[in-house]
């Protein structure tokens, strides 16, 4: 990111972005979400939650304070005691707002040096990318184009397919296990049939479900499913030449070798 | 299904309004958001079931059903109702009526909001083997801590005020 004059800094004394308890306790959430965009406050900051869930909760959260003052000055009360106020200031960006609308597609095409070629990539924005609508996210929630856009400007072809706009499965992963690994391996088989070389996604949690989580989902089904599964911006990376030991690429769980070999040999 | 007038409680959906969860008394029924809930097709999540049941009253039913737990909040329902009914918002303030109603939710949450209150987040970071049997951890790639609050106890003391320590039983 600071190739394409993005400074990253990471948020002193952040902890968890509260979505996960907000089936616990709606004012815990609350405080937790708040209590992360005061810090950025704080600290002068622009926020930029890689999670499609982190980013959601920021989103509601600012909503939800700003329509209602009450709840604003009860979250503040209790913040005064790490020495915290929520302002409301904070700007929160999601990563595909960044790398479409803020660099853009010219600026990306610009900074890299080695194409993709015919690799072909389906997308997978994940459900708090594109839902709930109203609220304002990064793309449009029926028709998004955004992140086939930015891979398509690194030389890649990309397709729409039915699943495309489809939950990971991770919402249900501590309450129905089996169900939320069937959920995820029925979209990785749909795409290995359609002849997609990968699938491409920017958030964490759909990440873990689709890559960490893809030995487990091959027990289930009986067969081994073998899909290879990447961040945006390892490709982005790998395209701008950044080694890929920097990019993680030996951390992804999912057999991502053979389309780097493919990339490798057509670009050296 | 025979409902008795004994079964209702007819406060629950002024409970639940009071909670965010008001626009469930605009739903008449279609049943677009069960035909468009991917967890339904493999879990026994009926959304307009849910929805039913609530707006009649049958709170111990509803708050006690394993179903509440299946929704993956993905907004897909949402999206869809024609009456602009906030799902899945409504399912989040079920599942808080739940708790507060002394419902114990799946291990996976509880475990969850333990280690935030004691980690500051949902899970400390772990080391990874990767695809060729390598193991890593943040330290040996390289990696800073995560970033933590700085002072504990503040942090704790606070998430104590907005009331968490006593619904997780801390």
């Amino acid at each position: 990111m600071p190739k394409l004059d993005v400074d990253l800094v990471e948020i002193k004394g952040a902890a968890c972005c509260g979505f996960p308890l907000s089936s616990i306790d709606n004012l815990t959430w609350t405080y937790l979400t708040a209590r992360n965009l005061a810090l950025c406050e704080d600290q002068h900051l622009d926020m930029l939650p890689l999670c499609n869930g982190c980013h959601l909760s920021m989103c509601e959260v600012k909503h939800a304070l700003q329509a209602n003052p009450a709840l604003k000055e009860k979250v503040n009360t209790v913040l005064a005691s790490e020495d915290l106020r929520y302002k409301g200031t904070a700007r929160v960006r999601h990563i595909i707002e960044v790398l479409h609308d803020d660099i853009g597609p010219e600026r990306i095409q610009k900074a890299i040096s080695k194409p993709l070629g015919g690799l072909k990539f389906a997308a997978h924005y994940g459900c708090h990318a594109l839902r709930p609508s109203e609220l304002g996210r990064p793309d449009d929630s029926r028709n998004p184009k955004k992140l086939e856009t930015l891979i398509g400007v690194l030389g890649a072809r990309w397709d729409i397919y039915p699943e495309r706009l489809d939950c990971c499965g991770a919402g249900i992963a501590v309450s129905a296990g089996e169900s939320s690994l069937k959920i995820a391996g029925g979209k990785l088989e749909k795409l290995r049939t359609a002849g997609f070389d990968g699938l491409v996604t920017t958030c964490p949690f759909c990440m873990r479900m689709y890559d960490a989580r893809q030995e487990a989902i091959g027990a289930l089904l009986g067969g081994a499913t073998s899909f290879p599964v990447f961040y945006y911006t390892q490709l982005l990376g790998l395209c701008m030449g950044v080694d890929e030991a920097s990019l993680g690429l030996h951390l992804n769980m999912s057999p991502v070798g053979e389309v780097i070999q493919k990339f490798q040999a057509r670009t050296s | 299904m025979v409902v008795r007038s004994s079964d209702l409680d007819l406060n629950f959906i002024e409970e639940l309004s009071k909670i965010g969860g008001e626009t469930v008394k605009s739903c008449f029924q279609c049943g677009t958001c069960t035909g468009t809930c991917p967890s339904g097709r493999l879990t026994s999540l009926r959304t307009r079931m849910i929805i039913r049941k609530t707006i009649l009253g049958l709170k111990k039913e509803v708050l006690s059903s394993p179903a509440l737990w299946e929704c993956m909040i993905c907004f897909k329902c949402h999206e869809q109702c024609p009456r602009g009914v906030n799902i899945p918002t409504v399912m989040l303030a079920l599942r808080n009526l739940a708790i507060r109603e002394g419902v114990t939710p799946p291990e996976g949450y509880l475990k969850m909001a333990r280690s935030v209150f004691e980690e500051g987040a949902v899970q400390p970071p772990q080391e990874v083997v990767t695809r060729d049997f390598e193991s890593f951890s943040r330290t040996s790639l390289d990696l800073p801590s995560p970033s933590k609050p700085a002072d504990f106890g503040k942090f704790s003391r606070a998430l104590g005020e907005v009331g968490f320590r006593k619904i997780i039983g801390g």
